[in-house]
């Protein structure tokens, strides 16, 4: 039963049927199926779509619906987590930067990170400095992400590294950067951590920037 | 801000520099565009670059605003792309996807150093959508703005420059005024009301795009960019982009040449299932030309690959002119060689039988050294094209 019901969950999810997958959520809780294995099955929902969408079978569109699914279970799912005492993998304060209003990346990757786990603080877009690094202390992150779309605004992203350093916080969180305007060989110039070209490498960049900071 | 009488004075200076430099080429920029639209070869390649607001503050003393909102301070910035920089076709629209929906009382913000962008969506509610009313070309936000710097053109550089202007796309429309994943989900939830809000953007662009027509005596380039994938699945595409845009099209062609114009739609034509046929299907439209990218030859930044021989094959066999673009990585990180060798491989592989043109957006920052490698690349290409 338990296992039907996550399964049914995930397909919705990969569906993109938020109310399919709300339901299927709300079942398998009071079913008294444990909170983490309904996130597992989000998240497993969201490596399908990663893998359907880097194969050519999904576009956006598609994205965005499954990221809409994944925010109504997470939604469900993370008071139940918190009344069982069990800690997201991390948590981050992600934003689009000062003067730069593309959302669109920026909210597939914050799904697939919640999905993945993680507590997301979306800030929304055109951000400045001051306010990722006010909402990290005031949130205790361990991730910031910015992400940038026009050229003119990638700018902004070494000013959100110095404003971490000014506040004294840029030890203790993993600096990561994205978006259409920024490339790989960008990172040491924005003083990043690490860069996600999609939703899915985001995902695994902080994934394994936090195991080595957990390990260090 | 520089005063106008000084912008019309330093604006004349470019235009007679101009008239010496064509004097020394075998033909004009506009003959050039003339040949390659026609599908016969032109002395040599066509070359230009999208010069928006990054290129105004590194080499002009138009600031970001002006560049956007004052006619003469925007046109002085494209003449002097033109003159100094060598850009074949300069552009007579600066942020494309903001003009209508301003127009229509949307609030368009203007950084001092970054291009503009829409305050919110204008369409709060499906509802809102009957309080919007089609708007008024020759009154309405910027659109008087944009029809003077066709008038500007003509009295400037026009019998030696082709430029375009340009109108939004009804998908593209929409999504600035629904928002993006708004719209969506609308589309998700609500698929009748979506086509009645494609229906209304369709007018709005026809009704500013025919003002353009008439003043600049040539179809203005359909801005396109949302109706691409990934942005939108090709099921998405057939139902909510190809059907309105084909219309547009249609209703945007020059009486008095049969032309119609470009329409940017230039993305993620690799990405879709068969891409060939998906391309065939594009170009159905009749538009005159369409752009290819950089990311969508080579598999760049998640896109997948297309062959540009074949590309432009399909391209030719349906009278659409091809215009390759560099991606913004390559005009910035170069190095110099590099982009002469790209801008020479994609001539002699699309350039045969003309209706072929080479372009590329100039990042802020992007070294001088890129870009005029870029530029003297394209005078290097020459025809007929040696194998």
């Amino acid at each position: 039963m338990g296992t039907d019901l996550l399964d049914d969950l995930c397909t919705a999810v990969i569906e993109g049927d938020e109310a399919k997958a709300a339901s299927a959520a709300q079942l398998a809780l009071c079913e008294e199926i444990a909170p983490s294995d309904v996130l597992a099955a989000v998240n497993r929902a969201a490596d399908e779509i990663g893998r359907q969408y880097e194969c050519g079978e999904f576009f956006l569109p598609e994205l965005f619906a499954g990221a809409d699914a994944m925010i109504k279970v997470v939604d469900l799912v993370l008071p139940e987590l918190e009344r069982g005492g069990i800690e997201p993998k991390g948590i981050i304060v992600i934003g689009t930067v000062e003067g730069d209003i593309h959302d669109i990346g920026k909210r597939i990757v914050s799904a697939m990170l919640a999905g993945a786990g993680f507590r997301i603080h979306d800030l929304g877009t055109n951000v400045p400095a001051s306010k990722f690094v006010e909402e990290a202390r005031e949130v205790n992150a361990n991730i910031v992400a910015a992400s940038a779309c026009f050229s003119t605004t990638t700018i902004r992203l070494p000013q959100i590294e110095e404003a971490l350093c000014e506040a004294g916080i840029r030890e203790k969180v993993i600096y990561i950067v994205g978006g259409a305007a920024v490339s790989r060989t960008m990172v040491d110039w924005a003083k990043a951590d690490g860069y996600g070209q999609d939703a899915a490498e985001a995902v695994r960049v902080v994934s394994s920037l936090i195991e080595g900071k957990e390990h260090s | 801000m520089i005063a106008e009488a000084e912008l019309e004075r330093r604006i004349q200076e470019l235009v007679e520099k101009m008239r010496d430099q064509v004097a020394k080429e075998a033909m004009s920029p506009l003959e050039r565009a003339i040949k390659t639209w026609s599908f016969e070869e032109p002395d040599r390649l066509l070359g230009s670059f999208a010069v928006f607001s990054p290129f105004c503050l590194g080499v002009s003393e138009v600031s970001t605003r002006e560049y956007y909102t004052h006619p003469l301070g925007f046109y002085y910035v494209q003449a002097l792309a033109v003159v100094e920089w060598g850009n074949e076709t300069p552009l007579l629209y600066g942020d494309p996807y903001h003009v209508e929906i301003e127009a229509m009382g949307g609030e368009v913000e203007y950084p001092e150093d970054t291009q503009p962008f829409l305050a919110d969506p204008l369409l709060k509610e499906p509802k809102d959508l009957l309080k919007l009313n089609i708007p008024d070309p020759q009154r309405d936000g910027r659109m008087p703005v944009m029809l003077e710097l066709s008038r500007l053109h003509q009295r400037y550089l026009g019998d030696m420059v082709f430029a375009p202007t340009s109108c939004c796309g009804p998908f593209s429309l929409a999504v600035g005024l629904r928002g993006y994943e708004t719209l969506l989900r609308d589309i998700r939830r609500d698929p009748l009301f979506v086509h009645e809000l494609l229906g209304f953007c369709c007018e709005v662009s026809i009704t500013y795009g025919k003002a353009l027509l008439e003043v600049h005596k040539a179809s203005p380039t359909i801005q396109a960019a949302w109706e691409c994938l990934p942005h939108v699945s090709p099921q998405i595409f057939y139902e909510f982009g190809l059907p309105y845009l084909t219309r547009c099209v249609e209703a945007l062609r020059n009486p008095a040449t049969g032309m119609t114009g470009t329409v940017f739609y230039g993305y993620g034509t690799s990405l879709a299932p068969n891409w060939r046929s998906f391309l065939r299907t594009v170009c159905a439209m009749g538009m005159s030309a369409l752009p290819l990218m950089e990311e969508d030859i080579f598999g760049r930044r998640g896109y997948r690959k297309v062959d540009l021989a074949e590309f432009k094959h399909i391209l030719a066999s349906m009278g659409v002119v091809l215009m390759t673009f560099l991606h913004t990585d390559t005009i910035m990180d170069g190095p110099p060689e590099r982009i002469r060798q790209l801008v020479h491989d994609f001539f002699r592989i699309a350039g045969k039988g003309g209706g072929y043109t080479a372009s590329t957006t100039l990042p802020i920052g992007a070294p001088q050294e890129n870009v005029r490698a870029f530029t003297d690349a394209i005078r290097e290409c020459t025809y007929p094209i040696e194998v």
